[in-house]
């Protein structure tokens, strides 16, 4: 789905002493198909922004475009339930969502809400269950209460699939993961991504190794607005810059630019796997004076 | 989500009003509860009239917001005010159009009420909104400290209303995330029948309290980790002290309510 | 109190949560001297946290003793001593701040265990101080961020100035920043004075700057040395469902391409230097 936002603006509280601006003029366009990262620190607004995209928040100021529905201040939030079928949304924790008696009653609310029978949104249900790693079909008539916490992660993301979006918003996916848990759970996320060419996710994360390795386009925000994007070797590129606006770069990326200093020597430091920062440090020592 | 919710909240300032002693502001309210209903005309609560004027000037509450805030509450007065019109038989018929029939007595009666209420809920609300909620629940359980004789929990009562207080936001900011969560997944809590609403708080309501148990316990163990068993041993870190500006300002309270009283008829 | 007599000693514990349940721990022997720094990294559901609150004697164990110093946690009349010996900061920031502000929270386990008031003013305006949370004094725990409110929790342990500090967890729930931040804070602990440390974590990040690292699974532990020999050790970490710090992982990445380096190098500094000194000597 194609998101436009032209000159988006939203303040919490209106007219009253705790009023605050969270975006500002912001602008920005997501194609059909691309993976996204919004990086930015906390109280940047990138949650603010995210939550324009499937109408969970009005513009205050400005507009949104989704696909062929524009979102403006005023529009009701009646008029938006197709929207939300189509944009799935990932919480942070989305664990804390579920609430039915069984995992599989749990995953088939979203699909019912948006119109479909119990035998369908079941069937989709389920496909979505094992699409998220859960083969065991003993677990499907079990109160989502008993699971494991990683395993009820699991089913809140299949009540997310269960909708079949076209879109995606990962707002924190993987907050509270151990790194192994991390990288299984974004992998989950780029295979569903890759399934079918129109499918695309937006990543709001703290984890610039996140950002770097499943994006192929980053914005960054600060102070409720876009003040940088590119692809992760062009954001990544800006350490100085990302540090005044309390961001970091991805470990591989902050080793390299130190080796770098103190080498005294051009290193190309957009490399974001062990492998390749493991082959630039090689050529480094080799004294290769490739191109950078 | 919860941009009306304002009445109540403390808004920090750096004022007078602030800065006084909760037992003080506790004691002035309570006093001043008292002498409005003894104050029997309107004349009588004239200074009443003042001194929350003067209340309000000196605690810099910004007016607009505070309007705002107590929108709900002046609807209820107004009703009250015509209930009591219309239901009130003293004194000389002053309207008389067919049905409808107005006492003098009643329109003295009404306004009095209306008066006595606005005045009280204007100062209760200047209560809160003008003191922490910490430094509220130690001038409530310093104030109620001498029931601890007669078996009044007062420390306990006091700890649970500042651990209420401490986990409100968390709370709200935990709905509010549950709500778009389930917003997100198509849920909807503003259409259809009153059944189908309540049936639609469920998806809402069972994470609700699962995730306050689960705050609670976890709760329970960081207290019993750091110490608490709720023994007479434990110290106090704040201590309330009593300014002079205080004991000033009580005295002007029973200046006003003295008044009143002279001025009652 | 005797600061220096904190050595922890756990011999032959055993526990589970309820009787049809495997064991979550199992003959478990550690002792811990008092000022070392320990890690105990394991992953979901190996024991860890359960090992933690056996410490201060928030749960009990079913067989065998569990003790600091001279004072046991079987013994009712010791739960006291050992919580002021040892203080504890939990996974989640939202569920551990009591009080509504800031500085109410850091003095929440001196009033606890009857401290003077003129004496617990000092103590909390110079522990807020120490985890660098001046001005935020009057602060309420929703407007912090996650590392502030483990900065709040890691204040509250310190004021009572214990020998041992544990933390479970703490760092789990929170952005990198925030991780670095705390991580940074327990160094500056550590620095300071002679506390013992114990982290418990699955960040293998974090544990690679202890002194000490155990390894744990199903309620055993499977790995006792330095990070150093631990993390060498590539089929304990894969047993125990671990991913080796990033640090050891680019180490062993260069070996494998022919660049041998260091076993000893732990932080991203040290591997800076240690590829500067390589290729000066090319």
């Amino acid at each position: 789905m194609h998101i436009k936002a032209q000159d988006l603006g939203y303040t919490y509280m209106k007219n009253t002493p705790f009023e605050k601006k969270a975006l500002d003029g912001v602008n920005l366009e997501i194609k059909e198909g691309s993976r996204v990262a919004i990086v930015g620190h906390t109280g940047s607004g990138k949650s603010t922004l995210v939550q324009h995209m499937n109408g969970l928040l009005i513009p205050s100021e400005g507009s949104l475009t989704a696909g062929e529905m524009e979102i403006r201040p005023g529009t009701k939030q009646k008029t938006l339930s197709k929207l939300r079928q189509r944009v799935g949304m990932v919480f942070q924790f989305p664990e804390h969502q579920l609430f039915d008696e069984t995992v599989e009653k749990d995953v088939a609310f979203g699909p019912m809400n948006f119109g479909l029978t119990r035998e369908e949104a079941c069937g989709r249900g389920r496909d979505a269950l094992r699409k998220v790693g859960l083969h065991d079909e003993s677990l499907y008539k079990k109160s989502p209460f008993e699971l494991s916490g990683g395993q009820m992660r699991r089913v809140a993301i299949a009540g997310v699939l269960a909708s079949e979006p076209e879109m995606l918003i990962l707002d924190e996916p993987t907050a509270g993961l151990d790194p192994e848990g991390r990288v299984k759970m974004m992998e989950l996320f780029s295979g569903w991504q890759k399934e079918s060419e129109a499918r695309s996710y937006v990543l709001v994360t703290h984890h610039m190794e996140d950002a770097a390795t499943y994006a192929d386009y980053i914005f960054v925000m600060h102070q409720g607005t876009v003040v940088l994007e590119g692809s992760p070797e062009v954001v990544f590129s800006h350490e100085e810059r990302l540090q005044q606006w309390g961001l970091g770069v991805p470990k591989t990326t902050k080793l390299l630019i130190e080796l770098s200093k103190k080498a005294n020597t051009p290193i190309n430091v957009a490399s974001f796997s062990v492998e390749d920062t493991a082959k630039e440090i090689v050529r480094l020592l080799k004294g290769d004076k490739r191109d950078v | 989500m919860f941009d009306n919710l304002i009445i109540g909240q403390y808004v920090p300032r750096e004022s007078v009003i602030h800065r006084m002693d909760p037992r003080a502001k506790l004691v002035c309210l309570f006093l001043f509860m008292i002498v409005l209903f003894i104050g029997n005309r309107i004349i009588a609560l004239l200074p009443g009239i003042l001194f929350v004027a003067v209340a309000f000037w000196l605690a810099q509450i910004p007016l607009r917001f505070f309007a705002k805030g107590l929108r709900l509450i002046v609807i209820i007065i107004t009703i009250t005010f015509i209930l009591h019109l219309f239901m009130t038989r003293e004194g000389n018929v002053l309207v008389d159009i067919g049905w409808l029939t107005i006492y003098e007595g009643a329109l003295t009666q009404a306004s009095l009420i209306a008066v006595r209420l606005f005045l009280l809920v204007i100062l209760a609300s200047m209560l809160t909104l003008t003191t922490t909620p910490i430094d509220l629940t130690d001038g409530l359980e310093t104030l109620f400290g001498p029931l601890k004789k007669i078996g009044v929990p007062a420390h306990e009562l006091a700890l649970t209303m500042s651990i209420a207080l401490r986990f409100i936001p968390t709370l709200l900011g935990e709905t509010e995330k549950i709500v778009k969560a389930q917003l997100a997944r198509g849920a909807s809590f503003s259409e259809g029948s009153l059944v189908k609403r309540a049936k639609a708080l469920i998806p809402l309501l069972v994470p609700l309290l699962i995730q306050s148990f689960k705050r609670a316990e976890d709760l329970a163990t960081a207290m019993e980790a750091r110490g608490y068993d709720g023994s007479s041993e434990r110290t106090k870190y704040r201590e309330l002290t009593w300014k002079r500006s205080d004991t000033f300002m009580l005295m002007v309270t029973i200046l006003t309510g003295v008044m009143i009283l002279i001025l009652r008829g | 109190m005797d600061q220096r007599n904190a050595h922890i000693n756990i011999d032959r514990v055993s526990f589970r949560y309820r009787e049809e349940d495997p064991m979550v721990l199992n003959h478990v022997q550690l002792t811990v001297p008092q000022g070392q720094w320990l890690a105990i990294v394991g992953h979901n559901g190996s024991g860890k946290s359960t090992l933690a609150k056996m410490l201060n004697g928030l749960l009990l164990p079913q067989e065998g003793v569990v003790s600091i110093g001279e004072w046991t946690t079987g013994n009712e009349r010791h739960i006291k001593t050992i919580r002021k010996k040892l203080g504890m900061v939990f996974q989640n920031p939202d569920n551990q701040l009591v009080a509504p502000t800031v500085q109410d929270d850091v003095a929440f386990a001196l009033e606890n265990s009857g401290v003077e008031p003129q004496e617990m003013k000092q103590r909390v305006i110079a522990h807020i101080k120490k985890v660098g949370l001046e001005g935020l004094e009057n602060a309420e725990p929703h407007k912090l961020s996650g590392g502030q409110k483990q900065r709040v929790a890691i204040a509250g342990a310190l004021a009572l100035e214990p020998a041992i500090l544990v933390m479970d967890e703490a760092t789990s729930m929170l952005d990198p920043t925030g991780r670095e931040d705390i991580h940074q804070l327990m160094h500056e602990v550590k620095r300071e004075g002679n506390k013992t440390i114990i982290s418990i974590t699955h960040d293998l990040d974090e544990a690679i700057l202890a002194d000490r690292v155990i390894v744990m699974k199903r309620g055993s532990i499977i790995g006792d040395g330095t990070p150093t020999d631990i993390f060498e050790q590539r089929t304990i970490l894969k047993e125990a469902g671990l991913t080796a710090p990033f640090i050891v992982q680019l180490r062993h990445e260069l070996e494998s391409q022919g660049v041998a380096l260091s076993k000893r190098i732990r932080t991203e500094k040290e591997m800076v230097d240690a590829i500067c000194t390589l290729k000066r000597k090319t």
